[in-house]
């Protein structure tokens, strides 16, 4: 026989004849659980102690090359062109998806005809294509259209191997980019746009106050998701001789002949970046989450303090 | 009453500043210059010692006023030669322990041939997929990459020839194979650079493999020598075919590999690799009058020799065109 105690006939002011005090609190048991928590810590021990053990991961040239200069150097050079192709081609993309839902057919029709192209063009036909302009177009010039020519330059000083880089991924981020944008935009619900225009906010208002912290809502997991893979993406600048981080690698490699524990080297830092934007994007989400839900989540480091302190009595005197 | 609106305060969220404090972190890391692991000698094939540190002290030779007054106009005006090479393919064009000076037996050719021209030498790195473009378009004077003459190269290119080419099969060392013709590679799974010279040697073998009703090999392209080497290692292939010089490398610095087989690159003919140059430029008669003269004067010999590569040298450079 066990007794169960819901809140409601627990009545803390008026003590029961006999009492509960000499009533032993069991935790509920989960057996099927508990197998399954124990079956997958045995699946994984095996696996780790292989990841671990294998002398041919060779994980002393791992450490050997983790913070090597020319390593690091690499790494500045992606999180550069991250940094410079993620912000531009967000501050693009985010003009074309105005563009696109602007009223006039013509900014509609560029908008929609320059996502149509750098979608369908492959990242590495145009850094090819940048990075050879000097081909296709000996000098650049500036002036007015069938006017004087105020300015000239021969292209391939114009365009180095980093300005091609920058060119071929923030295009190609922008046409990627503004389609987020413009679906978190879309995202908003009708009636709240109503709703502003019927307090009488202006129109300026409406857009940065109420349009903008909803569509962002919606736009940052997919945002965050873009970014992460242009950290890897950028790694297709390899075909411009350029030194990023996996460019570097294969140099070292090339040499050394060490190629998966430099590989190793490459994906480490990968995963290092990747989790630091993952930790940022769940911060900066659960902030604009502010308000669709009552009740913020618990970080996880608020989680850990309260299991920490769950089981605490002396925490659970009062009643709710 | 109109209700004002309160501006909602702004705080900077925690993961805002956790993600610049890790960027800076990571930047400072970059800043401070850790030194690279540095092990500056290689084996050679021939038993020398390869010197791939970044000082290479080049082998270095005397102007030669006939070579260099074929010079076209606007090269002697800017004074440097313009070489591109790849930096991929140890010991023909690499990368030095620093992982930025490009070295290896190309650069240093290419050092001869401007030293004979009275020019600088301005070295580019470039992609294999990039260079027939930017020689085309005038961005490279001159390809020293181990680039081999072939019929589709003669239309848009002249040459100036400065090595004989081998290639050479690599295969792990459990192999067994042997090979030498084309009833060799009958089924197998090799590896090959695309749009290369091996690449046409394995499809001319494998026509005939087809005309005798034998099964033809595939062939499988990886863009670097470092990638087959895994997929060899990993049991993926059974034999890849490269350059030889590189080829006698990956055996000398891996314990892995040996090689099982050397061809003539221009199978069935001979082949040579050029110093490449778009056609018509003007430019391919200085080259292959530098190249001559450092053969002459035993220069060429001795840069061949420290990269042990003794037994590609050429008796003296035709003009290809």
């Amino acid at each position: 026989m066990t007794t169960t105690l819901s809140r409601a006939a627990a009545r803390p002011h008026a003590p029961s004849p006999n009492g509960y005090q000499e009533l032993r609190i069991v935790p509920a048991r989960h057996p099927g659980r508990t197998v399954a928590t124990v079956a997958v810590i045995v699946a994984l021990v095996p696996l780790f102690i292989s990841v671990l053990g294998n002398p041919r991961w060779e994980w002393g040239v791992v450490a050997q090359w983790f913070t090597a200069e020319s390593v690091l150097r690499g790494l500045g050079a992606t999180l550069l062109l991250t940094a410079i192709a993620g912000s531009a081609g967000f501050v693009l993309g985010f003009l074309l998806a105005l563009m696109r839902i602007s009223a006039s057919p013509v900014l509609q029709l560029v908008s929609w005809a320059y996502t149509w192209l750098f979608r369908s063009v492959p990242l590495l036909v145009q850094l090819l294509l940048w990075y050879n302009l000097g081909y296709l177009y000996e000098k650049i010039q500036l002036g007015v259209p069938f006017g004087p020519v105020f300015f000239e330059v021969q292209t391939t000083t114009l365009i180095s191997q980093f300005a091609a880089a920058v060119l071929g991924l923030t295009l190609h981020q922008a046409a990627y980019s503004a389609e987020i944008i413009r679906g978190g935009i879309l995202s908003v619900d009708q009636g709240q746009l109503e709703a502003a225009a019927a307090l009488g906010l202006p129109r300026r208002r409406r857009a940065l106050r109420i349009v903008l912290p909803q569509a962002l809502r919606a736009i940052l997991p997919s945002a965050f998701n873009e970014i992460i893979g242009l950290v890897k993406g950028t790694s297709v600048v390899y075909v411009l001789a350029f030194n990023e981080l996996f460019y570097t690698i294969q140099v070292i490699y090339n040499r050394t002949q060490q190629v998966l524990p430099l590989l190793l080297v490459a994906t480490l830092w990968y995963v290092l970046i990747t989790s630091v934007l993952s930790v940022g994007q769940y911060y900066i989400e659960r902030r604009f989450a502010r308000g669709s839900s009552r009740n913020m989540p618990e970080t996880p480091w608020q989680r850990l303090r309260s299991s920490l302190t769950r089981f605490r009595p002396s925490q659970r005197q009062a009643v709710r | 009453m109109k209700k004002r609106l309160t501006r909602v305060q702004r705080r900077v969220p925690s993961g805002l500043i956790a993600l610049t404090l890790s960027l800076i972190a990571v930047s400072t890391l970059v800043a401070c210059g850790v030194t690279d692991p540095v092990s500056a000698v290689s084996p050679a094939a021939s038993g020398a010692q390869i010197n791939t540190g970044p000082e290479q002290n080049r082998i270095r030779a005397q102007l030669d006023p006939a070579a260099a007054k074929l010079v076209p106009a606007a090269v002697k005006n800017r004074g440097s030669l313009v070489v591109a090479t790849t930096g991929s393919t140890p010991p023909l064009s690499f990368h030095a322990t620093d992982d930025r000076t490009v070295i290896g037996s190309e650069v240093d050719l290419a050092q001869l041939v401007a030293d004979k021209l009275g020019l600088s030498l301005n070295v580019q790195l470039t992609s294999w997929e990039s260079w027939p473009l930017k020689t085309q378009s005038g961005d490279y004077d001159a390809v020293f990459s181990n680039v081999g003459i072939n019929a589709e190269r003669k239309k848009l290119f002249d040459f100036a020839p400065y090595r004989a080419a081998f290639m050479g099969f690599l295969a792990t060392t459990k192999s067994n194979l042997q090979i030498n013709s084309a009833e060799d590679i009958s089924g197998l799974k090799v590896a090959v650079g695309s749009g290369t010279n091996q690449e046409k040697i394995l499809l001319a073998w494998n026509a005939q493999l087809e005309k005798e009703a034998k099964k033809p090999a595939e062939l499988v392209n990886f863009s670097s020598a470092s990638d087959t080497l895994l997929s060899l290692q990993a049991g993926r292939l059974d034999v890849s075919l490269q350059p030889y010089p590189s080829a006698v490398y990956q055996q000398s610095t891996s314990s892995a590999l040996k090689i099982v087989g050397q061809i003539n690159a221009g199978w069935p003919s001979e082949t040579l690799v050029a110093a490449t140059t778009a056609k018509n430029n003007g430019l391919v008669d200085a080259l292959s009058a530098a190249i001559n003269s450092a053969i002459k004067d035993g220069s060429y010999r001795q840069v061949l020799q420290r990269w042990g590569l003794s037994n590609e040298a050429i008796p003296s450079s035709t003009v290809v065109r």
